[in-house]
């Protein structure tokens, strides 16, 4: 007996030490991670590598299908738009010149002798080929819907028409057109895209169109750099691209993405100098960082980023409630915005309109022309409002009672419900009751079907133009949690689609901002988005975007001194 | 013998399927799915072609044939949100470094839980009795993310990698400079559970008789202890190492995300939010059959060490 518990446990031991020394059995030169310091010797102005974090692990590195911040980052440095934003400006790249036709329906791109990273031409063809697989059904990208206004993208996507008969044709190696459905003033915006980079043909040919950027070695890369690394789960390195067209002002050699999900960890390697660069930071970050700012040691850089969040009202409450225009508003001012910042949310600014700081109506930002519409509708009483809502529905004397949907069951969303409940409970005398959705689909779900009064959620822009927002809120749109319809509104929002004069266009916009805003308040924004970047001392010639491109674009940046 | 263990194998196969039929099920009844996870509305038309892909657009019980069905020609099939990768590939690719961060904790719980536990109830009332006791409540009570980022903040930022993990081709050096702190992180629940019950284990034994005659026969204490006190007292270890491994070599995605371990913790929870259904299996399923498979190697382990568990098997069958 004695001898078989031996024995078991010898076989035990064996079983976890033969496993702990796995992998052990090759030395292999890993000369990542030891040489942080050297960056710090690099020469003057070029060479030398950086780090940056991905705070998600990227699920696919195809261009077709990128569309979240993490995926943009990484698909928009390795790959070369037509257009791309260098220090807020749009400025032509992959395209050398293009130009618009009379009817604004036609564009033509020359292109430039630009490279992938094997060395093989970049031709025309190449983004026709991607502008199809935005809209080909075995690749399903989620942006598709953006581009709806390239002709015939709808029909291929949604099944009743082919790739051939798609608005992009390649003239010649190195001419491209595309044919729009209406003449969008703001098309050149939407190429700074991820999904409209070059995909030879060749690359995506039966199952690979449906799998294409599973791995980093199939992916033909045409950007300032190239993905030299992907090991999925905990980092990516990106090369300088030595046959880039403008290679020769390339500045940057290397460009590592250790992964680190937890906001912790992330400011763990600041702190310890392995990462040069961190953004979306909260207050509390800056404020433990500021002796360093101060003494000049760690760039502090604020930039507002389009983006906000509001109060979504259901303005088909099934309880009959949020239907009514005077209690919406009610509810949107009962409470300080700014206090809400400042204690609840922890980033942003207090928004006093639908559409945030940065963005452009042509060649104006959109809010020096217009200042923020809510700030006379936030002086007004609320409870006063309240009182003439519910005389309006017959509810008139009633304690109302309402339910706010909270979108996860994380303990952001938690505080966040709670200071809702509290603001409306002792503010407007209401009681509120808090309900909870499980998770994102869950919440999703829910909203979309209208099963819900109020609640809170946000949009991030995906172009710099307003349209990105205003969008949203037309009748029957898919994203219109608020279920608002407003015909005035859509008229506005429409007739901006096509509109050219940007003067007029501006103008079209505030009016309508106003009429969901300030008069209906069918949704009441809250928050700007606005973030803070942190960088080590020498790490200049970043760009921080604020809507289209990388949300950080170090195509330009270089390490000093 | 080899009639129980088949018996056994029998059970793991059963208790896999009713597992396996039950997140099925319950899965269909979560509220939304995969093309409702992100927090932009996707095109009618998209989201009906994903469905359509998928196979959403069929009746449960029919999807639930068709599951089967791949199931047993062993595909897991395609994760919906990584485009190109199956489930067999996700896990084949991540499970490795949690298997090695799992056997490494759990070895590395044993060896300190066993030898602190023997030498304080050797040593009762003396300081390293205290110390291990102390060790003990602090590895219960602090959870393992809690000592992850306490290691994070002053163990690590030098010559210790803040996240990062080993490629199959790295140095021993590398090895270890990559996977002690997640190691002991995740280690640190396993040695006070350890010391803690070979510490009660061995004290129990120390008051048998049979120690009394070891004494009395002259045996010097080494011998007293490697023969007959650790033969004694570690069986009860067995009993709870078996769960142990599969809960570290499963469970750590807390560790995982922290130290940005490349493992299958993730998967865990982002199929789950993500209503990545063949994930969700997929992670259930395999998770299921460790754990499960650890507790049937344990039950065949413990026959072979406990005789009065032998007996019973044996004296079953006579009966029958």
């Amino acid at each position: 007996m004695k001898k078989y518990l031996t024995v078991a446990l010898a076989v035990l031991l064996a079983a976890t030490l033969t496993a702990c020394g796995s992998g052990a059995s090759t030395t292999g030169t890993t000369g990542s991670g030891t040489q942080t310091d050297g960056s710090q010797a690099a020469a003057a102005t070029t060479g030398g590598k950086i780090s940056i974090v991905m705070t998600t692990d990227p699920d696919t590195l195809d261009p077709g299908r990128a569309d979240d911040t993490q995926k943009n980052q990484i698909v928009l440095e390795t790959q070369e738009t037509l257009v791309r934003l260098i220090d807020g400006e749009l400025t032509p790249a992959g395209a050398e010149s293009y130009e618009q036709s009379e009817d604004g329906l036609t564009w033509t791109f020359k292109l430039r002798d630009n490279k992938y990273q094997d060395g093989t031409a970049v031709k025309a063809e190449d983004y026709v080929n991607s502008i199809r697989r935005l809209f080909d059904p075995e690749v399903n990208s989620h942006n598709a819907g953006i581009f709806y206004c390239i002709k015939g993208g709808e029909a291929f996507n949604t099944g009743t028409g082919s790739k051939e008969d798609v608005g992009a044709v390649a003239l010649d190696d190195k001419t491209l057109q595309i044919t729009l459905t209406e003449a969008l003033p703001y098309f050149d915006q939407l190429l700074t895209f991820s999904n409209i980079t070059p995909v030879p043909e060749s690359k995506t040919q039966g199952s690979a169109n449906a799998s294409y950027g599973a791995t980093a070695e199939e992916l033909a890369q045409s950007g300032p750099f190239y993905v030299s690394e992907w090991t999925r789960g905990t980092k990516i390195v990106l090369k300088k691209n030595p046959n880039y067209w403008d290679a020769a002002n390339i500045k940057l050699d290397e460009i590592e993405m250790p992964l680190a999900q937890d906001e912790n960890t992330r400011q763990q390697l600041f702190d310890a100098g392995k990462i040069d660069l961190l953004s979306n930071v909260r207050s509390e970050y800056v404020t433990s960082l500021q002796s360093k700012i101060d003494a000049g040691e760690v760039q502090l850089t604020s930039a507002p980023q389009a983006s906000m969040s509001y109060i979504c009202f259901n303005n088909q409450d099934p309880e009959g409630v949020f239907s009514n225009a005077k209690i919406r508003m009610a509810f949107a001012i009962a409470f300080d915005r700014e206090a809400y910042v400042n204690n609840v949310a922890k980033k942003g600014k207090a928004a006093g309109g639908l559409i945030p700081y940065g963005m452009s109506v042509g060649t104006s930002e959109y809010r020096s022309l217009y200042a923020e519409p809510m700030t006379d509708l936030l002086a007004e009483d609320a409870k006063t409002l309240l009182n003439e809502g519910l005389e309006e529905i017959g509810r008139a004397g009633e304690t109302l009672e309402i339910t706010f949907l909270q979108s996860n069951s994380n303990s952001d969303t938690k505080v966040i419900a709670e200071y809702y409940q509290n603001q409306w409970q002792t503010k407007l005398g209401v009681k509120v009751n808090i309900e909870t959705a499980s998770d994102n689909s869950a919440f999703n779900n829910q909203v979309s079907k209208g099963l819900y009064q109020v609640c809170q959620t946000g949009w991030g822009a995906d172009y710099n133009d307003p349209m990105t927002f205003f969008q949203c809120y037309t009748t029957g749109d898919g994203n219109n949690a608020a279920f608002y319809s407003n015909s005035t509104y859509d008229e506005l929002v429409n007739a901006n689609k096509t509109e050219s004069d940007m003067t007029k266009r501006a103008d079209n916009f505030a009016e309508a901002e106003k009429i969901l805003t300030v008069e209906d308040v069918g949704i009441s924004p809250i928050t700007f988005g606005y973030q803070n970047v942190v960088m080590s001392k020498n790490l200049k010639g970043v760009y921080i975007n604020s809507a289209g491109g990388p949300a950080i674009e170090l195509r330009d940046a270089y390490l000093e001194g | 013998m080899l009639k129980y263990i088949l018996k056994k194998v029998g059970y793991l196969v059963v208790t896999l399927w009713i597992i396996l039929t039950a997140t099925f099920f319950m899965m269909y009844t979560m509220p939304g799915d995969a093309t409702q996870s992100s927090m932009k509305v996707l095109p009618e038309a998209v989201a009906a072609n994903l469905k359509a892909k998928w196979g959403l657009d069929k009746p449960v019980g029919e999807q639930y044939v068709i599951y089967l069905q791949n199931l047993l020609q062993g595909e897991l099939g395609e994760s919906y949100t990584t485009p190109g990768l199956t489930a067999n590939t996700i896990i084949e690719q991540r499970f490795p470094a949690s298997l090695q961060l799992g056997l490494q904790a759990v070895a590395l719980g044993l060896v300190l839980g066993i030898v602190l536990g023997i030498l304080a109830a050797l040593h009762r009332g003396h300081w390293i009795d205290f110390l291990t006791i102390f060790i003990a409540i602090l590895g219960v009570s602090i959870p393992s993310f809690v000592f992850a980022a306490l290691l994070q903040k002053y163990a690590a930022g030098g010559y210790f990698p803040i996240v990062g993990w080993v490629t199959s081709g790295s140095s021993l050096a590398d090895q270890f400079k990559y996977t002690a702190l997640p190691t002991l992180s995740a280690a640190i629940g396993g040695i006070a559970t350890y010391s803690r019950f070979m510490r009660s284990s061995v004290l129990d034994v120390l008051n048998n008789d049979y120690i009394l005659l070891a004494r009395s026969k002259g045996l010097s204490r080494f011998q007293i202890i490697r023969r007959h006190v650790m033969r004694n007292a570690i069986t009860p270890i067995i009993t709870i190492v078996a769960p142990q491994i599969a809960g570290v070599v499963t469970g750590s995605f807390v560790i995982e995300r922290m130290f940005s371990i490349p493992g299958l913790g993730r998967y865990y929870v982002d199929s789950v939010n993500g209503r990545d259904y063949p994930m969700i299996l997929a992670t259930t399923v395999f998770f299921s059959f460790i754990f499960i498979f650890c507790m049937v190697v344990m039950d065949i382990l413990y026959a072979l060490v406990d005789p009065r568990v032998r007996k019973g098997i044996i004296e079953g069958k006579k009966a029958r």
